[in-house]
């Protein structure tokens, strides 16, 4: 046996105790989700609890899921999870980009008050305004309503900072050509400053998606009938109607979580890199 | 002394174009207030109008029904002699105490693992993060199962013999607050994982590989080469997790509501539950505004931390 063939073996073995440490972690992270998928599929025959716990269901059976979907409004509060996302992402973004554009590529009278004072929103905690923002939009007529979420939810100061971080990034050269070549503010920032922003973009616009698919508290507050509440909020006035068949609850819950680890799973790199954009900015 | 005298005019063919780096702003003064005037007037209303308004309220009597009344510093002073404030205020430090060591360490080494070369390394990053994506309800229904009597916690550590009875984790008032603040910590370690990738990825590879020359092990190396390196981020974490372990919500709401005999109350829902069941507007405001205290010196060691000074220029 030579001394280079006994090295080889033993980075074969650390790298498979590497991967039963990294699996072994991995079940700790999926696990929960994985015995959610099993109670989802159990007949009424089989328990949702038993010693030892059974984790694949004995025939599987579609019957929760039916139960689900058509015993209570979930088509519905499908659509209303994706209606919300789909006008407040593209606004959310939309506000954001032409907010933070001035405050990174023009001078002006009053720029730094108005980026400070865009900032120092970020320092006053969502809790301490959901009374006061609630009685404005109940001033506003718009409790009970889309509106009553959509609108108060448009723009952050951190969407603002971040956003104002990747205009910073490009080079100057860019925009002076552009000048020199007769172009607009508004072109200037439509064709050529906007695109060159899209990866943060894109990883803002990922992250609004995730926080407007998941919102719970706020909605919650706003709205009073069921027929309008989001997923997430449908999904805990099930969890809290007395006598809901457990398994159905766990269907209802794998229903909701379908569509956002299938968008997770697409945009998975856009998730780090915006991420990592936050941090080492 | 031959120093050129600056006030000597230059001749106008000398003088370099003026950087016209400025979008030409002088022909269209009005364009940054035009892009900046959605943004700064939904920050007005929805945010600076709020905000004072909710200090206001803290100073009055409001129930909803009738118009808000001043009280002057009632509230606070009522604040003093409620157990129930108490409780939240101590509740919300315990979150704290329990989690954020939780989300500072365990992710640290969730990080130094997945930043390996391994193949497929990649698919355990997507595991690790995935409860992040996930919402907190789906969590906390999921959970309900791992923590009932009969759940997969208790036949764990019975089989394992760490226990010998089954625990209702969450009717427990010993053991509600540390199932609620594990589900949270659980939910957002990928989170933090990440930043340390980040942080990870920043280290200089010579350093490594200086260490690795003079015959440090594994251990010694993520010891006293990468940790030390990782100091900024480290910090980052225990800000940010304190911040949110102080803001822990919905995973009280649909576990425990806050019980049993107030174990879980925190004051993010001290606050719901004054001012949305108990429509109890103007103390409610007033206990949101020690919580904001308390977040803004946690916030502004953030700020510092993480995209201090010297970016804001």
């Amino acid at each position: 046996m030579t001394h280079k063939r006994w090295s080889r073996l033993k980075r074969m073995a650390k790298t498979a105790g590497m991967y039963v440490v990294l699996t072994a972690i991995a079940c700790l992270f999926v696990g929960p989700f994985i015995l959610l998928i099993s109670t989802a599929f159990k007949s009424d025959s089989q328990p949702v609890f038993s010693f030892p716990p059974q984790w694949i269901p004995d025939p599987p059976v579609w019957d929760n899921f039916h139960q689900a979907w058509n015993d209570i409004p979930f088509p519905r509060y499908m659509f209303n999870s994706f209606f919300l996302v789909g006008v407040m992402v593209p606004l959310h973004l939309f506000l954001a980009s032409i907010t933070a554009y001035p405050l990174a590529r023009m001078r002006f009278f009053g720029r730094n008050f108005i980026f400070y004072g865009i900032i120092a929103t970020m320092f006053i905690p969502p809790e301490v305004m959901l009374i006061p923002r609630f009685l404005l939009v109940k001033t506003l007529n718009m409790t009970d309503s889309y509106w009553g979420i959509i609108i108060p939810g448009l723009l952050g100061g951190f969407a603002v900072f971040l956003m104002r971080q990747a205009y910073l990034a490009i080079p100057r050269e860019l925009e002076e050509a552009a000048i020199i070549d007769g172009c607009d503010p508004f072109r200037m920032w439509w064709s050529i400053m906007l695109p060159l922003t899209a990866p943060t973009t894109a990883a803002l616009g990922v992250f609004s998606f995730i926080s407007v698919w998941n919102s719970f508290i706020w909605p919650l507050i706003v709205l009073k009938s069921p027929e309008l509440y989001p997923l997430s909020l449908g999904l805990a006035y099930l969890a809290g109607t007395f006598g809901f068949d457990v398994k159905s609850l766990a269907a209802g819950a794998v229903i909701s979580v379908t569509p956002i680890i299938i968008f997770f799973l697409l945009m998975q790199r856009y998730f780090i890199y915006g991420m990592q954009g936050a941090v080492k900015k | 002394m031959s120093m050129p005298t600056p006030t000597q005019p230059v001749p106008q063919s000398q003088v370099p174009p003026r950087p016209r780096t400025r979008l030409g702003l002088r022909r269209f003064p009005w364009v940054p207030y035009l892009f900046l005037l959605p943004g700064v007037a939904f920050f007005v209303i929805f945010d600076y109008i709020p905000a004072f308004n909710a200090l206001y309220l803290s100073f009055t009597k409001y129930h909803v029904l009738s118009p808000p009344e001043w009280v002057g510093l009632e509230n606070y002073h009522d604040m003093l002699n409620d157990p129930s404030f108490w409780k939240a205020l101590k509740n919300s430090f315990a979150y704290m105490v329990i989690m954020v060591p939780m989300l500072v360490v365990i992710p640290l080494f969730l990080a130094i693992l997945v930043n390996q070369k391994l193949k497929g390394i990649h698919l355990f990053r997507v595991a690790y993060y995935l409860p992040v994506v996930t919402s907190m309800v789906t969590v906390s229904i999921t959970w309900n199962y791992l923590y009932h009597e009969s759940g997969l916690l208790n036949y764990l550590l019975i089989t394992l013999g760490i226990l010998s009875k089954p625990i209702s984790w969450l009717l427990d008032v010993n053991t509600a607050i540390f199932a609620v603040a594990l589900v949270e910590s659980w939910k957002s370690m990928g989170f933090y994982m990440i930043i340390y990738l980040a942080g990870l990825q920043s280290v200089p590879q010579d350093l490594i590989e200086a260490a690795r020359v003079d015959g440090a092990n594994r251990l010694r190396i993520i010891w006293h080469v990468i940790i030390p390196m990782l100091r900024p981020f480290v910090a980052l974490c225990v800000v940010m997790a304190g911040m949110g372990s102080m803001q822990v919500f919905t995973s009280v709401f649909m576990l425990t509501q806050g019980g049993p005999l107030d174990s879980t109350t925190n004051l993010t829902y001290l606050i719901y539950d004054l001012a949305f069941q108990k429509l109890n507007m103007g103390y409610a405001s007033a206990v949101g505004m020690v919580l904001w205290v308390i977040l803004l010196v946690l916030s502004i060691l953030n700020f510092r931390l993480s995209h201090g000074g010297e970016r804001m220029q």
